[in-house]
């Protein structure tokens, strides 16, 4: 054992102890107490507690009508400032998927659903980005540890093994994962109508088609996936009953962008002219031979339309409605886990050329549409009115 | 001065000085990452006390600390091991990486196995398969000339994309992730602590520290690997084999970074996830280099790195800084380490003599 070894090792420590000593004369001195910004009176409180009983009855409204969750849409103003009083100040937690921010998708859209619980509700909310499965169950515990979060909010459907053992461990911690249902009764699982906002796509494609032959390139063959494609075709078949929907493709998995390509390309050989890409960043190169091609190309979960000029529509998830609707509750104290499935009527799931979306897509990813033919616009906007009425029952992927 | 001649009866003044030196490198990293948080906006005492209170704040940080240390320890290890006998065995991700599977395997096939029998069979499992994969490279080596930095730096891909395709293609359990199924109970290693990661792999690591030290410092193996990796062609004249010697160096040196591997699986995921490695193979090299190529001197390396890790989810948590500034640390740690006459210089510039 040479002396500089030694030294290496003896420094590493010492420099440890100088860095304990740092941390435990720093950290005190950051637990400064309540800054009186930061809460009301007991006075004002109650006042306006009171105000709030008063408006429970119309919030039990609201909350009927929308199965379980509350919606902004269906609260006046005034409820909102006093729920505000409420919720202002209390924290929640946001683990993001391992794509991370900026990822155009997922992601940022929930991330946009706690910006505007940020921006109207007042909470503070802290976010990870896991770039690792492993690291998910790291993650959710040292929040759930912290006892500081309202709710817990896990993005994508591959936390859910992990959640379903800290949502064991900390029975008391309310959990919200998007896309994957663990059934614990503190999480709330977010699943979204795929075939729904998939309906008014095909809606879409069925009326732009030329050749009479759209198709689909999914990423794997489940009836995740499925679901998305049996709304697209009863779209297609309401709005035009002479339209070819062709089988759906597989690409095999979620990240392999030239298998798409080539898949897509198969398709536009064999005629089609419309190609809806469910299946992550496989469908990039899906959408990408469309986009070669010069045929209509159609995007999932965000706006994909800003990528080419020829994908001209694309089904939403709205990821951040339903996000802002689980902190939204986390935060009012009417947080109940279980089994939540939102589509059209609460605006979980959509499609980006509806009007009340439309604005929201351009800003988020900096560009403009080319206007759509308002006939068809007309057309997708009958289909969502009668979906949401039950006049049209879409077919689900699931059965 | 008392203080300081007690100290040189427990060390010699070169020595104190290195010692002084490499806190110095320390703390100028962790300086510069201040640096760059108040210019990026983060209040720095904020971001380093929640780092601290994550890395050491309670019995359950430490294990988080000590679960993140774990496998670069291994890989650093590795990488020291054949770095004696001269070899720069930059793969060790992908000896981890096979070693994790093939515990991975063992531990899904067998469900009826009594306990011990089974930890053993898979953690020789990895050793095995970590050996394999240091063997190629050795073999490559000795009787072609290929260089090993290349080979298995390319043997590290091959890894990752082939148990890649395993989880995802023949062994992907059902559902939507790429995964292998849970291994059975038999094959697990226990956790130390109640709802933490930390498993009983740290002690097999904490064994190899023992051991690796004992074998290049106490055996005739080790000697003729440091002689080797001191000086090929003298070693060769003093009739050391030195081929064997490059070859036993690689092999066991993938073997402990396959445990490693089998560490992870058997302990703390209890399956083979695709990317479950953020890369502890590479982060095994720096440990390694900071640690000043020496068992505990890696131990200490690894705790620091592990420190970071885990301190780095609090604060990334609690203050908003972006993890990011975790890997900017790491790598100045590295770099100042690295530089040491760096740090002279600074220290004569300041009117000190060294």
């Amino acid at each position: 054992m040479s002396s500089q070894n030694t030294t290496l090792y003896a420094g590493i420590v010492i420099a440890l102890i100088i860095g304990a000593a740092v941390g435990y004369f720093v950290y005190p001195s950051m637990n400064t107490g309540l800054d009186p910004n930061d809460y009301v009176e007991k006075s004002t409180y109650n006042a306006l507690q009171s105000d709030y009983d008063d408006s429970q009855e119309a919030l039990i409204g609201a909350k009927a009508s929308l199965g379980g969750a509350l919606s902004k849409a269906a609260l006046s103003d005034i409820v909102l400032s006093q729920i505000k009083v409420l919720t202002t100040g209390k924290k929640i937690g946001l683990i993001t998927g391992t794509g991370g921010l900026g990822d155009k998708s997922f992601n940022d859209i929930s991330n946009a659903g706690a910006q505007r619980a940020e921006d109207e509700l007042g909470v503070e909310f802290d976010i990870v980005q896991p770039t690792a499965i492993a690291e998910y169950e790291g993650y959710q515990r040292d929040f759930a540890m912290s006892g500081e979060y309202e709710i817990i909010i896990c993005v994508g459907f591959d936390q859910g093994d992990a959640l379903t053992i800290v949502a064991a461990e900390y029975p008391d911690q309310n959990f919200a994962i998007v896309d994957m249902v663990v059934v614990a009764p503190n999480v709330a699982s977010l699943t979204f109508r795929s075939n729904e906002g998939s309906f008014l796509l095909g809606v879409v494609a069925g009326l732009t088609t030329e050749t009479g032959t759209i198709g689909f390139v999914g990423g794997v063959d489940i009836p995740l996936i499925r679901d998305f494609y049996v709304g697209y075709k009863a779209g297609a078949e309401w709005a035009n009953p002479t339209v070819t929907v062709g089988e759906p493709v597989f690409v095999g998995g979620w990240g392999d962008p030239a298998s798409g390509k080539e898949l897509a390309l198969g398709l536009i050989e064999q005629g089609y002219d419309g190609i809806f890409a469910a299946a992550g960043g496989s469908g990039l190169g899906a959408l990408e031979a469309a986009h070669e091609q010069g045929i209509t190309g159609y995007g999932v979960d965000a706006c994909q339309d800003y990528l080419h000029d020829e994908i001209i529509a694309s089904m939403t998830k709205r990821v951040d409605n339903a996000v802002f609707q689980m902190i939204l509750a986390a935060t009012t104290g009417t947080f109940q886990g279980g089994f939540y499935s939102g589509g059209l009527a609460e605006s979980w799931t959509g499609m980006c050329r509806l009007p009340e979306e439309e604005a929201l897509w351009e800003s988020t990813f900096g560009f403009v549409h080319d206007p759509i033919d308002e006939d068809i616009l007309a057309k997708v906007m009958d289909a969502r009115d009668a979906i949401i009425a039950g006049d049209i029952v879409v077919p689900s992927g699931y059965d | 001065m008392k203080a300081r001649e007690l100290l040189s009866r427990v060390v010699s003044p070169e020595t104190l000085r290195d010692i002084i030196i490499q806190i110095i490198a320390i703390l100028m990293a962790f300086l510069v990452g201040a640096g760059v948080l108040l210019v990026t906006g983060y209040n720095p005492v904020d971001a380093y006390a929640a780092m601290f209170r994550g890395a050491f704040g309670d019995v359950f940080r430490v294990g988080q600390t000590l679960t993140q240390a774990t496998p670069i320890l291994f890989t650093a290890l590795a990488f020291l091991f054949s770095f004696k006998s001269g070899l720069f065995n930059i793969g060790a991700e992908g000896q981890f990486l096979a070693g994790a599977f093939a515990s991975a395997l063992v531990g899904i096939s067998f469900q009826n196995l009594p306990a011990p029998l089974h930890v053993l069979l898979a953690l020789a499992a990895g050793a095995v398969a970590g050996g394999l994969w240091g063997l190629i490279p050795a073999v490559l080596k000795t009787r072609f000339g290929a260089h090993e930095v290349i080979t298995t730096m390319m043997l590290s891909y091959v890894a990752l994309y082939l148990t890649s395709y395993m989880v995802n293609y023949p062994f992907k359990a059902p559902g939507w992730v790429s995964q292998t199924v849970m291994i059975a109970e038999s094959a697990r290693l226990p956790r130390l602590l109640q709802g933490a990661q930390l498993s009983a792999s740290i002690f097999i690591a904490l064994a190899l520290v023992l051991l690796t030290r004992f074998i290049l410092n106490r055996t005739i193996l080790g000697y003729e690997i440091r002689a080797t990796g001191l000086n090929p062609s003298a070693a060769e004249n003093a009739g050391i084999d030195v081929k064997r010697g490059m070859i036993l160096a690689l092999v066991v040196s993938g073997a402990i970074a396959g445990l490693g591997g089998s560490g992870e699986i058997m302990g703390v995921h209890r399956r083979f996830i695709d990317g479950f490695s953020p890369g502890y193979g590479w982060d095994g090299l720096a440990v390694a280099l900071v640690g000043g190529l020496s068992p505990v001197g890696s131990l200490l390396a690894a705790i620091l790195f592990g420190a970071l890790r885990s301190g780095g989810m609090i604060m990334t948590r609690v203050t908003g800084v972006p993890l990011d500034i975790v890997f900017l640390l790491q790598a100045l740690v590295i770099l100042f380490v690295a530089a040491p006459s760096l740090i002279r210089a600074i220290l004569k510039r300041g009117g000190l003599r060294w």
